[in-house]
Formats: C-alpha cells, sequence, structure tokens
C-alpha cells in the first residue's frame, strides 16, 4: 500500500470524525471526544486509533498515544504506524527511536518527500548536518518548487560547519530551482563576503537590480560593496543616485534610516 | 468603334499596363488581392467547469479554466475576436491561456475554445499603468475573508451567507456602477479542508460571474492546509500547523501531494505583476495602478522559524522596492483580533494552531510599521474589527495605549483618531512628525460565516473588546463593541490623494469607514 493510499484510508475515517465535529477548531478535548465516539461505532479500526495517539501526541500524552499506536499496529499493516511515531518520539524528545522509525517510513515509502524533511529535522537536532543535508537534498530533487526557507535552512548548516562554498551551491541550486529571489541571493552575497569574494557578490547583487527595480536600498546594498571592493567612483555614483531617488518618495522610518545610511556612506566617500 | 478610336483605347491601355509593371520586366502583371487571412477564432464556445483571471496587469493576464478546451481567443469587440491563445495544460487539470501584448485600460473579451464571439460576461478591463489611475478615477478593491462555507461542508449551517455578502458588495457598487477591479481572499476560502472539490464549490460556483471579470488574489487560510498532517500525522480540518503544503493529499493513488490552493491559482512567484519575486506562490505582492498589495503566508511559512525569516527579507525587499501610493497587505491570521475562538492574546492554546497570529504581531508588524504599510488585512475571526491607525504595537491587549500607538486628535492622548468624517487620517502621521509608520488592521473574517457567541476558547466578556480596534457604532449593544459579529466585507476605493476603507453589510449598507489622506 503506498503512503498516499494509506492515508486516504485515514481521511475516509477522518471524514467520519469531522461529520461529527461541531465547531470549526475543536480543542483536544472536542477531538477526543469524537474520535471515542468514532471508535464506539468503528472499534477496529486502525485509522481511529492512530488519530487519537496523534492527538494525545499533540498534548504531550506519551502513554496513551504510544498505547494507541501499538493497538494501531495491532490492527495493521504495521507500516502505517512508523511515520505517526516517529513524530510522537521526536515530539518527546527520543531522537534516537524517531530516526529509527522514520527510516522505516522512508524504505517502504521512498518516493513521501515528508519522511526525507522530517528525517532532515531529527538529523539537524541531533547536529548530524551531513544526514540532514542528504535529506533535504533528496527533498528538493522530489518536490517542484519547494519552500525559499528550506533551501536558507540547508546552507545555515552548511555555514555553520565551515563548508562555505558547499553552503553556496545549495544557495545556487535553490535560484536554479526557484529563480532569481533576493532571499537566496543576499544570502549568497553574505557567503561570498565571507570567503572574500567581493567581485562575486557584486556580480550577485547585479543579478537583484531587476528584481529589486532598481530600489534605493539596492543602490546602497551596492555601493556598499563597491565600496568594499575599492571601486570608489561607482560607489560613489549609486550613492548620489539614491539620495535623489530617496528625496523623491515619502517619508518612512525605513527611508529616513537610508538617508542617515546614505549620509554616512557619503563622509566614507569623501576624501 | 472606328479604327482611331480602337488604336486610342489601345494606345490608353498599353500605357495603363505599362505603368503596373515591373521596370525589369516589360510584361504587363495585374495585382491580385490577397486572400484574407483565415481567422484562427473559428471554433465554438466549449463549456468549463470553472474559469477565471489571474495576474492581471496592465499588458497580460492569465485566463484559466478546468474544461476540453485547448484555446482562448480574446478581442477587443465582443463579436470580433481574432486572436487566438493557445492554452497550456496545468497542474491540477488547468488549462491556462496566457495573454500579453495588451494595452493598459482597456477592455477585452474573450471567449473558451477558439469560438470568435464573447458569450456574455467574459471580458475584463486590463490595469492602468503603473502608478497611474484607472479611468474612474480610483481602484476599487472587495476584500472577503472566511467566505468558503458555500459547499456542502459547510451549507447546512451557513446555507447562502457567502452569496448574501457577495449581494451586498454588487448592492454597494450598483449605488455608483464602479464594478471592482478585483477581489482579494483572506483564507479560509473553501471550507473545511480546501480540497479541489471545496475550491470548486465554495469559490468557483459561489462567484462565477465575477471570478470572469475581475481577478482574484488569495492568501492562505488554516483551512487550505486539509487534514493538517504534520510530517505525516493527522489533526482535523483547519488545525493543521505544518509548514509544508506538500503534507496535503489529493487524490486516492496519490503520495502526499501539495496543497491544491497551489495548484489552483497561479500566483506570481516570479514578478510576474509587478512585485518582487518571492520564488514561491505561498507569498507574493502585486500593483494595480498606484495601489501595490503584498500577500504574506502565516499559515505555512510562519511556522517554521527559518521559512519566516526569509519572508521576512524578502517583505523588506518588496517594500523597499516599491513606492507607489498605498500599500495593502494581506494574511490570514490576525495581529490583533478579540474573535470568538481567535483570541490574539492566548495564541498557545491548544496545538498552537494561531501562534502565526502572534508571530505576524511581533515579528511582521514593525516591518509593517517601518516600510510604509498603510492597511493590513485578515482573516480567521469570524467577525469585523478594525483598529484605530497605530504603530509599534507588539504585545499583548493590556499593553496597548492610545498615548503610545494611537493616532491622535492634536496630540490628545485621550482622544485617539477614529479616520471617520473629519477625524480622517493621515498617511504621512501628524502624531509621528510627518512620518508615514502607521497602519489600520482590519479583521473581515465574516464574508461566508459570521459567530453569534465568543465559542469556547475566548471568554466572552473579551470578545470583540480588543482595545486597538475602535468601537462600532453600528452594534446592537449599549456601548457598543469593539467589533461587529455579523456578515460582510471590504471595500477600498483608492485614488491619488486618498484611501477609503468601507465595511459593507449584506445589503450594501456601509456600517463602518475610515479615510486616509496623502
Amino acid at each position: 500500500m503506498s503512503a498516499g493510499v494509506f492515508r486516504t484510508h485515514l481521511l475516509l475515517c477522518l471524514g467520519l470524525l469531522l461529520a461529527i465535529q461541531a465547531g470549526a477548531h475543536p480543542g483536544h478535548d472536542e477531538q477526543l471526544e469524537a474520535v471515542n465516539k468514532a471508535l464506539a461505532t468503528a472499534p477496529e479500526e486502525q485509522a481511529l486509533y492512530l488519530q487519537r495517539g496523534n492527538i494525545h501526541a499533540e498534548i504531550g500524552h506519551y502513554s496513551e498515544a504510544l498505547q494507541d499506536f501499538n493497538r494501531a499496529r495491532e490492527l495493521g499493516p504495521e507500516e502505517r504506524v512508523d511515520f505517526a511515531e516517529s513524530v510522537m518520539h521526536y515530539r518527546k524528545g527520543d531522537r534516537a527511536t524517531a530516526a529509527r522509525l522514520v527510516d522505516k517510513h522512508i524504505s517502504r515509502f521512498p518516493n513521501d518527500p515528508g519522511g526525507y524533511e522530517h528525517r532532515a529535522l531529527i538529523a539537524r537536532a541531533e547536529g548530524n548536518h551531513a544526514q540532514a543535508l542528504a535529506d533535504l537534498r533528496t527533498y528538493f530533487t522530489l518536490r517542484e518548487r519547494p519552500n525559499p526557507g528550506l533551501y536558507v535552512s540547508a546552507a545555515r548548516m552548511l555555514q555553520q560547519d565551515g563548508q562555505t562554498s558547499d553552503a553556496i551551491a545549495v544557495l545556487d541550486l535553490g535560484l536554479e530551482q526557484l529563480g532569481t529571489i533576493p532571499q537566496l541571493q543576499r544570502y549568497a552575497i553574505e557567503l561570498e563576503l565571507e570567503r572574500s569574494q567581493p567581485e562575486a557578490a557584486i556580480v550577485r547583487m547585479q543579478s537583484l537590480r531587476g528584481p529589486l527595480k532598481d530600489s534605493a536600498n539596492w543602490k546602497l546594498d551596492m555601493a556598499d560593496l563597491l565600496l568594499a571592493a575599492g571601486r570608489n567612483s561607482e560607489a560613489a555614483t549609486l550613492l548620489l543616485e539614491a539620495r535623489e531617488q530617496l528625496q523623491s518618495q515619502r517619508a518612512t522610518p525605513a527611508r529616513k534610516a537610508l538617508e542617515d545610511r546614505a549620509e554616512t556612506l557619503a563622509a566614507t566617500l569623501s576624501p | 468603334m472606328n479604327k482611331h478610336s480602337k488604336t486610342l483605347l489601345a494606345a490608353l491601355l498599353a500605357i495603363t499596363l505599362a505603368g503596373c509593371s515591373d521596370s525589369s520586366d516589360e510584361r504587363p502583371v495585374v495585382e491580385i488581392p490577397p486572400e484574407p487571412e483565415p481567422n484562427p477564432c473559428d471554433g465554438t464556445e466549449t463549456a468549463s467547469s470553472r474559469l477565471f483571471l489571474q495576474q492581471l496587469t496592465d499588458s497580460s493576464v492569465i485566463i484559466k479554466w478546468r474544461g476540453d478546451a485547448d484555446a482562448a481567443c480574446i478581442g477587443t469587440s465582443a463579436d470580433g475576436l481574432a486572436t487566438r491563445i493557445e492554452a497550456a495544460a496545468t497542474e491540477g487539470d488547468h488549462k491556462e491561456a496566457l495573454v500579453t501584448g495588451l494595452s493598459a485600460q482597456t477592455t477585452y473579451h474573450y471567449s473558451i475554445g477558439g469560438a470568435p464571439e464573447a458569450p456574455a460576461g467574459q471580458q475584463f478591463t486590463t490595469a492602468p499603468a503603473r502608478g497611474e489611475l484607472p479611468d474612474a478615477g480610483f481602484s476599487r478593491l472587495w476584500i472577503i475573508g472566511d467566505s468558503g462555507t458555500g459547499g456542502d461542508d459547510e451549507r447546512e449551517e451557513y446555507e447562502g451567507d457567502a452569496l448574501r455578502v457577495l449581494a451586498g458588495m454588487e448592492a454597494f457598487v450598483a449605488s455608483d456602477g464602479k464594478p471592482v477591479d478585483m477581489f482579494l481572499m483572506l483564507g479560509d476560502n473553501a471550507y473545511d479542508v480546501g480540497s479541489d472539490f471545496n475550491h470548486q464549490q465554495a469559490v468557483f460556483e459561489t462567484y462565477p460571474d465575477l471570478l470572469k471579470t475581475a481577478p482574484v488574489w488569495p492568501t492562505i487560510g488554516n483551512h487550505e492546509m486539509g487534514i493538517g498532517f504534520i510530517f505525516g500525522t493527522i489533526a482535523l480540518g483547519g488545525l493543521g500547523t505544518s509548514a509544508d503544503p506538500d503534507s496535503w493529499l489529493e487524490t486516492a493513488d496519490s503520495e502526499p501531494v501539495r496543497m491544491p490552493y497551489l495548484d489552483i491559482f497561479s500566483l506570481p512567484a516570479q514578478g510576474e505583476a509587478g512585485g518582487v519575486p518571492s520564488g514561491t506562490e505561498q507569498y507574493y505582492s502585486f500593483d494595480y495602478g498606484n495601489v501595490h498589495v503584498v500577500s504574506l503566508d502565516s499559515q505555512l511559512s510562519a511556522r517554521d522559524p527559518e521559512q519566516l525569516e526569509t519572508m521576512q527579507n524578502w517583505l523588506i525587499d518588496d517594500l523597499s522596492s516599491n513606492d507607489l501610493d498605498w500599500t495593502v497587505v494581506i494574511f490570514h491570521h490576525p495581529p490583533y483580533s478579540k474573535g470568538a475562538n481567535h483570541d490574539s492574546d492566548d495564541t498557545a492554546k491548544l496545538n498552537g494552531f494561531d501562534m502565526p497570529q502572534q508571530y505576524m504581531r511581533e515579528q511582521f508588524v514593525p516591518i509593517f510599521d517601518a516600510y510604509g504599510v498603510d492597511v493590513v488585512y485578515n482573516g480567521h475571526s469570524h467577525s469585523y474589527e478594525r483598529s484605530y491607525y497605530i504603530t509599534s504595537h507588539t504585545g499583548t491587549s493590556d499593553t496597548f495605549s492610545f498615548a503610545e500607538h494611537a493616532e491622535l486628535i492634536d496630540g490628545d492622548p485621550a482622544r485617539p483618531a477614529s479616520g471617520r468624517g473629519d477625524e480622517g487620517y493621515a498617511q504621512l502621521s501628524p502624531t509621528s512628525g510627518g512620518v508615514n509608520d502607521r497602519v489600520v488592521y482590519s479583521v473581515v473574517g465574516n464574508s461566508g460565516k459570521a459567530n453569534k457567541d465568543a465559542g469556547s476558547l475566548t471568554a466572552p466578556e473579551v470578545w470583540l473588546q480588543h482595545p486597538a480596534h475602535i468601537e462600532q457604532p453600528a452594534d446592537t449593544l449599549d456601548p457598543p463593541r469593539r467589533g461587529l459579529p455579523i456578515l460582510g466585507s471590504a471595500i477600498i476605493d483608492a485614488t491619488d490623494t486618498t484611501l477609503v476603507h468601507y465595511f459593507i453589510d449584506i445589503n450594501g449598507e456601509v456600517l463602518d469607514q475610515f479615510t486616509i489622506s496623502r
């Protein structure tokens, strides 16, 4: 049975619960009550034990949760339980058991991206960045358009491990997959500077000129990079343009901060 | 005809033909007019189960549908369509025709399936050029929240409520004849789980006519996130706390897939409509004339610290790159609310499914203040609440004070400005010394249902009593509460000098309004 079919079965059971559900956002007590009612009419339904186990796990009632998961295992099939129980153990702080169970899940459902993302979280919490990164890379290949924040997460782990070039490579992978977006490119610029590559940082910043609409903020950021690379004349030109631009725009706290920053930059550029 | 006449005629004919001939070729050539090109729009209108407009700009639009047709035809005259656009098949069994090269502020008619005539009601008007006003002199935005009750999952309890709210908007616009230029959906657009079928009923079969003429721009609510798998675990509808949009189950024989919302809507992740590219359809921005609109993701991205920070960084870049007259931000979870079951002071309850209210208040409100956002709209609470013109309020409701946070009349801390009548707001706040650092926050989660009591999670005595919210004279209680527990929606009319917000009921009556001037 695929993970999808398995979850469909769960969904069908949950349909019963939803029909019982009175309010839009019931509390856990109401959820438990609904599951218990459903169990009264379907006491052999594995999905309901999984459901109740998850509710118990969410509110920290781990022994009750485990009891329900064990019952779900008895009713079978067993592979339905691994992932849910892994998440419970992760919440409980038992990362070793969580990892063992998610390993089982992944071996049975190797194309389920959720398994890799969950295992990456466990590995990251364990400080096992290599495993976390490997799982995130798999996740990236299984998903067409991952959230940009996941690339940042992967790059941050690599940066923490001193693997700056690999961190940049992950960000470039994201830029290739998601397009030239400032969230990833700005982080890459930071890393280029960290590895003393100011010209590479400038090239990256240049790629943001269009997406950031030649804003005063972009101009000042670029002027900073140019100044750091000793390209003072180009920095001065951008600085002048940024100041003129800011004068024509309505005052916001952010623009006032930019004006102050421009003033400081001008003082730096003055002979 | 005599001999001379024949000779003269022959001479004239020779001269005439010589004039038509190529100088290098003495043989006479008679030009034959070319056959007119056949009209590529020679098909018939084809039915579609959903038809709607996406990413409308001043020069482009996506016409999106579900059905057999593989092309759309478009033209400025309803009975003379002659431009055919082949559609691409896209996710979720949709077809998309990307139409480019359009003129700003121009009305186009369209057909689906290649017909040369457009059925009545299939037309749209392109946006004004960036920074410009529409011909009517103002842009009109219709804003609805938690409107998705029109389907089977909530029909029994809220039968017809969404349609009543729609009728209220139609009554309002009938008073001046100016249709809405777009509509914004604040999340919980399709109860109970945001499935494709939920969307079919609660969106496409509830607003079919409007969707053909005005672009819809949505944001993600908690009820778009299915049953709420959290890395494979399960919760009930609307209680999901996963940051993973791929943890939604779509079909019986598939692995967990992207939430249907992301397949149904085509949103400008690459800045296609004027905003800064975000790389994700979960949050995005666009321009319409002189209005910049940002849609944030408070349901998924806000739940993971690194995804949240990444969205913050994008927002800062997006707002820094925006210099239009007005900035509107939408997302689902209200930073300030004393709604039934959704108290912004009590976000950690249950499994923390309301935590985004706190995250957005603490981590995004300072950005709104600093970067010139004018108005913020949220849903989630099924009532109407709206704030004073406030700044720097990131705490719980007990930390709110007029003196510290509200726009004041003549600097008097006992007199917060209401925004109504002669207490209108100035974009460059006098209280802040002429700086654009204030925002009005409105909760409009009552476009498909309206709570009649505080619910089980909000104390009755604090229901609709957030001090940052203004008292509503239209309330039936005395003294009036700081909110209205009735159905309704919001309208924004934005000129180059004023932004006027209206809260309207199901009859189109204005029950609250405020004005910001610039």
